[in-house]
């Protein structure tokens, strides 16, 4: 590799990885806290709910209670998610009559055992918000600016290994603490780059395919298909289930019966059912689970409610390369594929990335300070951006954690407030970075009060469930107090942090850099 | 920079679809193999394309390489598609 080619190189990295560092950031935070979507979700909704024993109502009368006194739409469907470790209720997906511009369906929590409808699923929206920030940032075509944010991510990481090439084993533990700041944020980005690459490049791929698989999909159907977008799917493993509504009451179905056999071929329930022309002749049940003894195998099948005839089944015997593909890809992205551990090794390694972002973005602002022409508003952006795009997320996370506990649960736009108390947190940071002098002493403020947020939040959930968290672990239900545990660890790491950044501005040594940052800064 | 950029973008998007469609008309293997395949290669080649264009002199360059390549690959895409 030549001078020049490793200069335009590094000039792409350096330009894209700090033009795509804000969005990536929360891709990678909001991923990371996603990989315990499901605990997240029982924290929030668990200790609002007395947990029931016994046996589990069939699945016919689920289906009943879900549209009784309901506007429910027969020939939309009707989707059962099944009760899981962690969410112990049957979620149920209610189409339901709306005029355009209208909400399209209920979204229900049934309890399996007494049948009572406990809450509708998006009272309970922490942990979706936190999820939906990761894949669409929560806006309209979000999807496809994180699927560019992640090509640009993509680039960086090869960009990367040409421009550390050469160093890529022999500097691998090499970090320079005594040397300069440049040389720490160096060593700092190129250790970690190094050694979370097969994990990145892994999140690149998926996430890619995730957001940008319409590209390729469009050219395909066009191309290959002479524009015939269904037989693209049909041949990708999306087979369209369209029965034809008779408008005959269906008589006697015996659902439970089709979904017991199932039960039987596959060892478990689907975990998801649909009901597709529900009440009618002509009802079509899909299903789909996944087989817990094996890696990424699945199944699904459609089968018609009144003969039981198989429409289509794929599972390991009827297999579709790309569906099964596809499915590995997705076991490998959210790492469910194995234990509690692997997603801990999943969240320090998304973290880790966080901190290569950061380190990334302060470096570009180090080399531009050097040089003789860089504009010092450019830089105050910068450094004011990172600081917003990171700090900031953290906080206003830690906020909308907050927000979830404190409102009642039967406040119908509780929601709402929860994701105006992160955009409120978010606004609020930007407003006040402007006004600081000292950026680190900034930074330390915003970690500390994320650590003392997330004190107060343990502190919170004893004085409001205390009898309701004892009698959730005493029936073996850990989650509350395990997420408080990473609560409480957090906070130490955010406080240690914290305060050590806050503290710099008491040592003469530290303050006299910061002024020649400042004021290289200020040009 | 930004001439480069919408030449990585645009003209390393164009050749990876030229070249994922002549694989699946080259590749021996079922349907949704060939499919797989063609996903799991296609962002590699655009990235690929990226590369040699941000290490291009600018823009035009930068068009060109692309230009080259896709006009070979459709060419190829032509010869699958009216042959």
């Amino acid at each position: 590799m030549n001078k020049t080619f490793l200069k335009r190189i590094t000039d792409a990295h350096s330009w894209l990885g700090l033009i795509i560092s804000g969005l990536l950031f929360i891709v990678f935070f909001a991923g990371s806290i996603s990989l315990f979507r499901a605990e997240i979700t029982q924290w929030s909704m668990q200790p609002h709910f007395e947990p029931t024993k016994g046996a589990f109502l069939p699945v016919s009368e689920i289906l009943k209670i879900a549209i009784k006194d309901r506007d429910f739409d027969p020939k939309e469907h009707l989707t059962l998610i099944k009760p899981s470790k962690h969410i112990p209720y049957y979620k149920a997906y209610v189409d339901i009559q709306h005029q355009p511009g209208e909400e399209d369906h209920d979204a229900l929590l049934i309890d399996p055992v007494s049948g009572e409808i406990v809450a509708s699923i998006d009272d309970f929206f922490l942990a979706d918000f936190i999820y939906d920030l990761h894949i669409d940032l929560n806006i309209p075509a979000g999807k496809y600016i994180i699927g560019f944010v992640t090509l640009f991510f993509f680039f960086a990481l090869v960009s990367g290994i040409f421009i550390h090439a050469r160093k890529l084993f022999i500097n691998f533990f090499k970090y320079r603490s005594k040397h300069n700041k440049r040389s720490q944020l160096l060593d700092m980005h190129n250790v970690v780059g190094v050694m979370s690459l097969p994990f990145t490049i892994m999140y690149a791929i998926s996430g890619l395919i995730f957001n940008l698989v319409i590209i390729y999909q469009i050219a395909f159907a066009l191309v290959l298909y002479k524009g015939d977008q269904q037989a693209l799917l049909d041949d990708a493993g999306y087979q369209a289930i369209e029965p034809q509504w008779v408008d005959k009451t269906w008589n006697k179905p015996d659902l439970d019966q089709i979904l017991q056999k199932i039960t039987n071929e596959y060892g478990t329930l689907p975990r998801m059912i649909r009901v597709y022309n529900y009440g009618d002749e002509s009802a079509v049940v899909h299903t789909i689970g996944k087989i817990e003894q094996a890696f990424a195998q699945k199944f699904e099948t459609a089968i018609t409610v009144k003969d039981q005839h198989t429409l289509f089944t794929k599972d390991a015997q009827n297999p579709n390369t790309l569906v099964q593909g596809l499915y590995v890809i997705s076991q490998l992205h959210f790492g469910d594929f194995a234990g509690f551990d692997l997603r801990i090794l999943y969240f320090l390694l998304g973290l880790g990335v966080c901190g290569l972002i950061i380190t990334g973005n302060l470096l570009w602002i180090e080399q531009r300070s050097r040089q003789r022409n860089h504009s010092p508003k450019t830089l105050k952006f910068v450094n004011n951006f990172t600081l917003w795009s990171t700090g900031g997320i953290v906080l206003a996370t830690a906020v909308s954690f907050m927000t979830e506990r404190l409102l009642p649960v039967n406040l119908t736009t509780r929601p709402d407030y929860m994701v105006y108390s992160f955009i409120i947190t978010l606004a609020l940071v930007a407003c006040l970075l402007p006004l600081s002098r000292n950026k680190k002493v900034f930074l330390g403020y915003l970690l500390t009060s994320t650590a003392l947020l997330l004190l107060s939040l343990v502190v919170i959930d004893w004085i409001m469930f205390a009898n309701e968290i004892i009698n959730l672990w005493q029936q073996g239900i850990n989650t509350v107090i395990g997420l408080q545990i990473g609560f409480i660890f957090l906070a130490i790491i955010l406080a240690f942090a914290g305060i050590k950044l806050t503290n710099q501005k008491h040592n003469p040594d530290v303050l006299e850099n910061e002024m020649i940052d400042t004021c290289e800064l200020a040009g | 920079m930004w001439p480069k950029s919408t030449a990585a973008i645009f003209g390393g998007c164009l050749v990876s679809i030229s070249i994922m469609l002549n694989l699946n008309y080259i590749l021996p293997t079922a349907v949704d193999t060939r499919l797989f395949i063609g996903l799991l290669c296609a962002f590699p080649l655009w990235i690929t394309m990226m590369v040699w264009c941000y290490v291009s002199e600018g823009g035009l360059q930068a068009w060109k390489r692309c230009g080259s390549v896709l006009l070979v690959s459709i060419g190829i895409n032509a010869i699958f598609v009216l042959g």
